[in-house]
């Protein structure tokens, strides 16, 4: 198993667990751990629960700040993975599966309780949900990103709508392909395409270096 | 797909690109070294584009706590286990069931005829500590927690904490300093309100005769509910407010006045002389007697830090101008 890519404290948030992506393929480790859970292997299951447990959580506190209701839809979850293990089909990334599955279930528990209650805390976090931060860990040679550009791109990416924001933390944190990003938020590929293309073009000013120090002083003269 | 053309913008677009910085599979980067010293003109823009994305990162993040954690992998196991018995075996789980019943049964029986006799004996013993008015207690308990109980409180807690929660029932007011155990969540239970902690410290005052009950936090995370579940997790600074009428809970920051008994500090604030008599009556455990015809217009103010009431008495007289005699636990206030 390949160690931790990303230095991504406190919580190891990204994958880490050997999946290699780059042709679309799935890890054999991976796809070995999935049919052993089929074949119901415990070891397995913890293994999984290990793994994906927290990195489910945090991708649920991305949509709701109810702690209760994440907790019970990744029980749930997993409860329904135990009951139907013999009939799950065989996965191409168990990650993505959970992803899916997690999401789908999330997103109805949330709107019905939006439903039942005042919406009022909900609204806010659905517009905390997703929210970008920009920090670099390592410092980079020709480091072009100093704190004020950080703080510039994030409130950008922030401006952007929740659902966009997902794909962008997707796509440039998880390392998710198009397809992927596309079969998890339920849209074609290009609609994926064009969620990080949008993105990118709203950060446009900000990218290229000369136009970004003009843009920068333009916005240090607004002040 | 001519990379050549490629700005910062084209990288970051560029799925492959993307997850060769963020997976650094070494087969890609192979070929992201290789075509970078055919184009070294580019490495800039790639730098760039690599920096971003070893940037972007979630604003807000959470995790399990230990105990959540466990908790629900525990369920889990169970549930797989319960899933992994022979499920056909209809006639094992009709025998396992009689069992059950039986055993019920059997209980529900020797309960029965032994509800004469001394229940507790099987529990935990309980431990209840309390104050009178005018006196202050310091608890350790088994677990190594410090409370310090204000006047007139009640604490109530097991022997052992043998539980799968630490959990403890406060009447009054109290200073807690809980010693961490992430395996065993402490909860106190004060009227309608339950205040969960892992290891941190924080103030509760909940005596019954005041309407609200509030939870003041000095380190560490506290949530706070009410029966029904409704919760709200305080941080520093923060202070929870929960009405024993609408059962409903407010969070606002506190002043840092409201800790200042624990530093044995008392605060009078502009309070007219009867309330300043009541607030001394309790914090001294002492009882005022107002003779007939005293003008007790005006009001008082004075902040203490462990003084003697003869010195905060003397105060009020001279600027009051009234008299006051101390008999034991009575005090006699004159013209």
């Amino acid at each position: 198993m390949t160690q931790p890519k990303k230095n991504t404290a406190p919580i190891p948030l990204r994958n880490t667990y050997g999946i290699s992506e780059h042709d679309g393929g799935v890890s054999e480790r991976e796809d070995l751990i999935w049919e052993r859970f089929k074949a119901g292997d415990q070891k397995a299951l913890t293994y999984i629960f290990q793994n994906y447990s927290n990195f489910l959580f945090n991708y649920g506190y991305q949509f709701t700040r109810d702690r209760n209701m994440i907790k019970d839809c990744l029980q749930d979850l997993f409860l329904d993975l135990i009951r139907q293990k013999k009939n799950l089909s065989a996965s191409t990334s168990i990650k993505y599966y959970l992803m899916r599955s997690f999401r789908n279930k999330l997103v109805a528990t949330v709107e019905k309780n939006q439903n039942r209650e005042k919406a009022e805390q909900e609204k806010t976090a659905e517009n905390e949900s997703f929210m970008v931060t920009i920090s670099s860990e390592v410092k980079m040679i020709n480091g072009q990103l100093d704190a004020e550009k950080q703080h510039l791109i994030a409130d950008k990416l922030n401006e952007l709508p929740p659902l966009q924001r997902e794909a962008v933390l997707l796509y440039f944190y998880e390392g998710m392909k198009y397809t992927e990003i596309a079969e998890l938020l339920g849209v074609k590929v290009k609609s994926a395409r064009a969620l990080i293309y949008r993105s990118l073009d709203s950060l446009k000013d900000l990218l290229s270096p000369y136009k970004g120090v003009i843009f920068l002083i333009a916005y240090l003269f607004s002040l | 797909m001519d990379y050549k053309e490629y700005k910062v913008q084209d990288f970051l677009g560029d799925e492959y690109f993307v997850s060769w910085v963020i997976d650094e599979d070494p087969a890609a980067t192979q070929f992201w070294e290789k075509w970078l010293s055919a184009n070294p003109e580019k490495r800039l823009e790639v730098e760039r584009a690599k920096e971003l994305i070893k940037s972007v990162n979630y604003k807000y993040t959470d995790k399990l706590t230990d105990t959540e954690y466990s908790q629900i992998f525990e369920r889990l196991l169970r549930a797989d286990e319960a899933a992994a018995s022979p499920s056909g075996n209809r006639y094992k789980r009709l025998a396992y069931g009689i069992a059950a019943a039986i055993a019920l049964l059997i209980v529900a029986l020797i309960g029965y005829q032994e509800t004469y006799e001394p229940v507790e004996e099987l529990a935990i013993q309980q431990v209840e500590v309390s104050t009178e008015l005018g006196q202050r207690k310091t608890i350790k308990l088994p677990d190594g927690s410090i409370v310090k109980l204000n006047i007139g409180s009640s604490l109530e807690f097991p022997e052992r904490f043998e539980m799968a929660t630490r959990t403890v029932k406060l009447t009054g007011e109290g200073y807690f300093d809980v010693a961490e155990d992430k395996s065993k969540p402490f909860i106190i239970q004060s009227g309608g309100l339950f205040t969960e902690v892992l290891g941190t410290s924080f103030n509760l005052c909940a005596y019954p005769e005041l309407d609200s009950i509030t939870v003041s936090v000095v380190t560490g995370r506290v949530k706070i509910s009410n029966e029904s579940g409704v919760h709200q997790v305080l941080s520093p600074a923060d202070m929870g407010i929960y009405s024993r009428q609408t059962q409903s809970i407010l969070k606002t920051k506190y002043d840092e006045d409201i800790l200042a008994w624990y530093s044995g500090i008392l605060i009078i604030e502009n309070k007219p002389l009867p309330e300043v008599f009541s607030q001394l009556e309790r914090w001294y455990g002492v009882e005022f007697e107002i003779a007939d015809g005293v003008n007790l217009e005006g009001t008082y103010s004075g902040r203490y830090q462990n003084k003697s009431l003869e010195l905060i008495l003397e105060g009020i007289s001279t600027t009051s101008h009234i008299n006051y005699s101390i008999d034991n636990k009575k005090i006699r206030i004159y013209e």
